[in-house]
């Protein structure tokens, strides 16, 4: 148990990967900062907004009566500490003020009617993602292999395997396993269109149970088996392009967008995508020498 | 709950300062420590089925009515203009929220709310409302959650339809309960009810 530990965790990696992902989760939460630019302005909204939001919920994230200038101050600084976070300046304390700072400042999209947190808002791995590269060391190109670059990233892969396992234990608990069904499928799609927002491919699927037992069935395997890639590089070549092109599919046939997507590319094989790029630098470099 | 969710998330800021902190001989134990409690955390929540952001069980679409006889409910908005005719509001007319954030305020604080309170409201979402509507009717992308990366811009987690710029000025807003059956709504659209929950005139 001890070794099968270790040798998940521990077992020595080349810096490529852990790099790559302080590229990836930096950029990714980056995005959907620039997305939401003026985030902090809901504490200009009207007080009637505020009087029925959560005052431990507030609490819980920080969420005080500041004035706008200094929240949008605070946001500034979390885009300039993800800027250097992605390129690894002072990454340890950029890493750690970006985290906290998404912490506070992520809440604020459901701060009125939230109970549970923004946990599906794109924010979540990006923050445990951020927490772990401030505690990690920090790795250059040219370190050998070490544990010190395995479990960084092997935690925020697992982390981000749970969004799917986790939620197919919950819809077990839930649900039963009458979730996995055609007819439960067909139910969410239905559940899905909505006044003034009817998913494009949503038509597809409703009254054609073969469509809708495979969205269960693929549904369902993506949920208990993803976390395999995070096991095999070899399942991940298969795992991580599926999860892809379902989760482009869901848009059009659920209008749901994941916003974490960005964050597949931690299974990419870094090590391999820079070895295939010296080559084709060398091989260039010949070419231009022979000519 | 939220002070047991916020002492979890401490606890692991607090473990992380102490990979950080430990000595070369302890470090690997206590990045051990750090990984059980992350994973322990998880399972915790998994069993009891709660949320404790930033850690998660992602319940989403766990709970799914299977009876196609229900019928389903929502808030609308729609922006009035003077001629009378009701036009969709822009889906980021209240950048920085969308519109299933800022329309639930209508379920959890308008019943209680005071006339005063509810006027308020109303006024502040027509404004922008008609704001947003006048940056679309001139041709501009780059406006609410929009203003820096255009149509790069990450979505809301739910997509909503491309809404046509009303040709005249908001008067007024109305924001409407609308009811209907899943099936019957999939195969005619325009089959939904709605009541008048308020309405403000500027």
């Amino acid at each position: 148990m001890r070794e099968a530990w270790n040798a998940f965790w521990f077992r020595p990696s080349a810096p490529n990967g852990i790099i790559a992902a302080r590229v990836v989760i930096a950029l990714n939460a980056l995005w959907l900062i620039a997305s939401r630019p003026l985030l902090p302005d809901v504490v200009r909204w009207p007080a009637p907004f505020w009087t029925h939001a959560d005052v431990f919920i507030r609490t819980r994230f920080f969420v005080l009566p500041l004035p706008f200038f200094v929240e949008m101050t605070l946001y500034a600084i979390l885009a300039i500490a993800l800027v250097g976070a992605a390129a690894g300046i002072a990454l340890r304390v950029c890493a750690f003020a970006a985290a906290i700072l998404i912490y506070h400042f992520a809440p604020m999209e459901d701060i009125f009617t939230s109970i549970g947190g923004p946990f599906f808002r794109g924010f979540t791995l990006p923050l445990l993602g951020l927490l772990i590269l401030a505690q990690s060391q920090r790795p250059k190109r040219s370190d050998g292999p070490s544990s010190e670059f395995r479990w960084p990233l092997a935690l925020m892969q697992v982390l981000f395997a749970f969004t799917y396992l986790l939620s197919g234990f919950s819809k077990l608990r839930i649900a039963g396993a009458s979730w996995s069904t055609g007819d439960t499928f067909e139910s969410i799609v239905l559940a899905m269109m909505i006044p003034d927002s009817v998913p494009p491919w949503a038509h597809f699927f409703v009254g054609n149970a073969l469509l809708c037992w495979l969205g269960a069935i693929v549904g369902t395997a993506l949920d208990f088996l993803f976390i395999v890639a995070v096991l095999s590089r070899r399942a991940a070549r298969l795992i991580i392009p599926i999860t892809f092109i379902a989760h482009l599919v869901i848009i059009r046939v659920l209008g749901v967008v994941f916003l974490g997507m960005p964050m597949l590319l931690l299974f990419v094989n870094w090590d391999w995508v820079r070895e295939a790029l010296r080559r084709e630098s060398g091989a260039r470099t010949e070419i231009a020498l022979a000519e | 709950m939220q002070i047991g969710s916020l002492a979890a998330f401490a606890i692991f800021v607090a473990l992380g300062v102490r990979v950080l902190t430990s000595a070369a001989e302890r470090r690997r134990r206590a990045i051990n420590h750090l990984l059980a409690y992350t994973l322990g955390v998880h399972a915790f929540l998994l069993i009891a089925q709660k949320d404790a952001w930033p850690f998660s069980v992602y319940p989403m679409m766990a709970a799914v009515s299977r009876n196609r006889s229900d019928q389903h409910q929502m808030i609308v908005a729609r922006g009035v203009d003077a001629q009378g005719r009701e036009w969709p509001v822009d889906p980021i007319a209240w950048s920085p929220l969308y519109p299933s954030s800022t329309l639930a305020w209508f379920d959890v604080g308008y019943p209680s709310a005071s006339a005063a309170e509810r006027q308020s409201v109303m006024r502040f979402l027509l404004e922008r409302a008609e704001k947003a509507r006048r940056q679309r009717a001139a041709g501009e992308a780059f406006i609410g959650n929009r203003a820096l990366l255009g149509p790069l811009a990450a979505p809301d987690t739910n997509l909503y339809g491309a809404v046509s710029p009303a040709p005249m000025p908001f008067r007024a807003l109305r924001i409407y309960r609308v009811f209907w059956n899943p099936t019957a709504f999939a195969r005619d659209p325009s089959r939904v009810t709605r009541k008048l929950l308020c309405e403000y005139r500027s």
